[in-house]
């Protein structure tokens, strides 16, 4: 499927000429090993924040392949408020093209999975390339030895509903199907590497054999990395309550407006509620869009608690038959 | 003659983002080069350079080699913009000899920073088929002429070089190593369970190597080590000695404090489930 033209734009942010098809081709991504480790620099080293940068690839059949990203500097620090981001994006992507890096924008990359991730998706999949995947590292659980890389898409009803922000209303939401769950859907991610990286990757195998700590992966303290998964967990689910508790007042004044409504309707005036009706059904309609977008951030918690007690509870069985043996 | 020679006991630590960066940018020269070079970014200790990134620079070869001097001065700005810890500590080649023009471009680099490293990558896998990374220094000499006419040049020194890693680093590449043996050289990240039993898999080989090596020092085969004895002491006391009433209390509490944290995750799951039902209707 081409759906890249010679007059590329650089910036992500200006919406192309291609038609928006409903059916994605992509079915997987593979992603190249050195934007695996440059996303684990990045993360390494951005200490305060998430590590966020962008993805550069092609889409080929029906792969979407990372061949390079760059990281984006981290825009909290005080000399870096006044940088232009787009400006940025186009002066490294102009360079990297020089050099016959690929320039295409496939997507972007986080060290975390929050809602604002869809909101870029947004755009990123509006733009040139209709396949961009949002990768999500946990650096966390890296450092414990497990390298968890996922890529996330928006599904098309998903796209259809977030392109209109005034649009997304309850009803529209319910037709399309949408809830917390099909709003992103995973793809497979697989590494591939060319020959010669192969032969780099066994010269550096032969020198970092002795060096490394990777049994880190057998211990059985989990509680540091449980705490910091169910601490962002709850604070999801505060937001969560927040919302359930606005949508039983906004339940609230639905029904005091209707029985005014029906009042003035029984005098033969509508004037000025109409108008509080419209704000009010305009408030709850965002506030309906932050609610499922928070949803699946806590659905995606959820789902990677349970991973990772899966994983503890595999190796506590394991130590209890080793201890079990003497 | 003035002659300065780099310390005896420098040496490169790089690591692999480094290396993987210049392997890719070797992968997508244009047809008319056979090497390229390129800046390396990272930090310079009193006694030793850690190189974390590199990036390439577009050069042409007509008769000398020219360096876009510009591209690496901005390329080096966007690099310290995300990191500001990390600065030009040097410059690359591939090729398996040093290029012809060196002596300049390891002049231009002196200007950028203190004692700039040369690393040479062997991209062409031509010296007994392996990946040779070598590092040098450059020290100049020659005569000086009170006119400063250019006939003094640069001597370069090799030094040692390390590949050192995080932890990340070191898992994700022995992630990658399993792809080299496959059909189609691709590798997935395996799924939780997966790597509990390759993590699992890997502490037996071990252990069956360990086994079978004292084995064979106990039948006599193999000649004995006090040092690898000494160490498989050190190895065998470091396994705690604990009552086994409070191991199984410890194991017990954990599984008890995982299994309630699955059963919360679910109930917070079914309560979305349920408020989705409620709100959307």
């Amino acid at each position: 499927m081409a759906s890249n033209s010679a007059q590329m734009n650089y910036s992500s942010k200006v919406g192309s000429s291609s038609a928006a098809s409903t059916s994605n081709p992509v079915k997987e991504v593979f992603v190249d090993a050195m934007v695996v480790l440059k996303i684990i620099k990045h993360a390494h080293e951005e200490t305060t924040d998430n590590a966020q940068g962008v993805l550069l690839g092609l889409v080929k059949d029906a792969t979407l392949e990372v061949t390079n990203c760059f990281a984006f500097p981290n825009q909290n620090k005080p000399e870096n408020i006044d940088l232009d981001l787009d400006q940025y994006q186009k002066d490294i992507i102009r360079n990297l093209r020089r050099v016959n890096s690929d320039y295409l924008l496939v997507g972007f990359y986080d060290s975390s999975f929050n809602p604002s991730i869809a909101q870029a998706m947004v755009e990123y999949q509006l733009s040139s390339v209709e396949e961009s995947i949002a990768l999500v590292y946990d650096q966390a659980l890296a450092m414990q030895g497990y390298i968890s890389l996922k890529a996330y898409r928006l599904t098309p009803a998903a796209l259809e509903n977030l392109k209109n922000e005034d649009y997304f209303s309850p009803d529209n939401a319910r037709q399309a199907n949408l809830n917390f769950e099909t709003l992103f859907e995973e793809l497979p991610v697989i590494f591939r590497n060319s020959h010669l990286v192969n032969s780099l990757l066994c010269e550096i195998e032969e020198q970092t054999r002795l060096s490394s700590k990777s049994n880190n992966f057998l211990d059985l303290g989990t509680s540091g990395n449980l705490e910091r998964q169910l601490r962002s967990l709850i604070d999801c689910v505060d937001v969560f309550a927040n919302h359930a508790a606005r949508y039983t007042t906004y339940q609230k004044q639905l029904q005091r407006q209707q029985s005014r409504r029906n009042q003035r309707d029984s005098n033969r005036r509508n004037d000025g509620n109409d108008e509080d009706f419209d704000n009010t059904t305009k408030f709850y309609v965002k506030s309906r869009r932050e609610a499922l977008l928070n949803g699946s951030q806590i659905n995606n918690q959820c789902d990677n608690i349970t991973e990772f007690a899966a994983q503890g509870l595999a190796k506590l069985f394991m130590a209890q038959a080793v201890h079990e043996k003497q | 003659m003035a002659l300065t020679l780099a310390n005896n006991n420098f040496e490169v630590n790089i690591h692999p983002v480094a290396l993987f960066n210049i392997v890719h940018a070797y992968e997508r020269r244009s047809e008319k080069f056979d090497t390229i070079l390129g800046t390396l970014l990272g930090t310079r200790a009193a006694d030793s350079i850690e190189v974390f990134d590199s990036f390439v620079v577009p050069h042409s070869t007509h008769n000398d080699a020219l360096y876009n001097v510009d591209y690496a001065s901005t390329m080096a700005s966007f690099y310290r913009k995300v990191n500001s810890t990390q600065t030009t500590v040097g410059w690359y080649s591939t090729g398996s000899d040093m290029i012809s023009g060196a002596n300049l471009i390891h002049e231009y680099y002196t200007h950028e920073t203190r004692n700039p490293v040369y690393l040479l990558v062997d991209t062409s896998l031509k010296n007994d088929s392996s990946f040779q990374i070598k590092a040098y220094m450059g020290a100049s000499f020659g005569i000086k002429d009170k006119d400063r006419l250019k006939s003094h040049g640069i001597i370069f020194t090799p030094i040692p070089v390390r590949i050192v890693t995080y932890d990340e680093e070191k898992a994700a590449t022995d992630l990658f190593q399993a792809g080299k043996f496959n059909k189609d050289f691709q590798v997935k990240p395996p799924s939780e369970l997966d790597q509990v039993q390759s993590a699992l898999d890997k502490l037996l080989l071990m252990l069956n190597y360990l086994t079978s090596y004292v084995d064979g020092i106990i039948e006599g085969k193999k000649p004995s080590d006090p040092k690898i004895g000494r160490m498989l002491m050190n190895l065998i006391n470091t396994v705690p000695r604990v009552d086994p009433k409070d191991l199984e209390n410890m194991i017990n509490t954990s599984m008890n404090d995982l299994l309630m944290i699955q059963y919360l995750s679910q109930a917070v799951k079914a309560q979305l489930v349920l408020n989705e039902k409620l709100t959307s209707t």
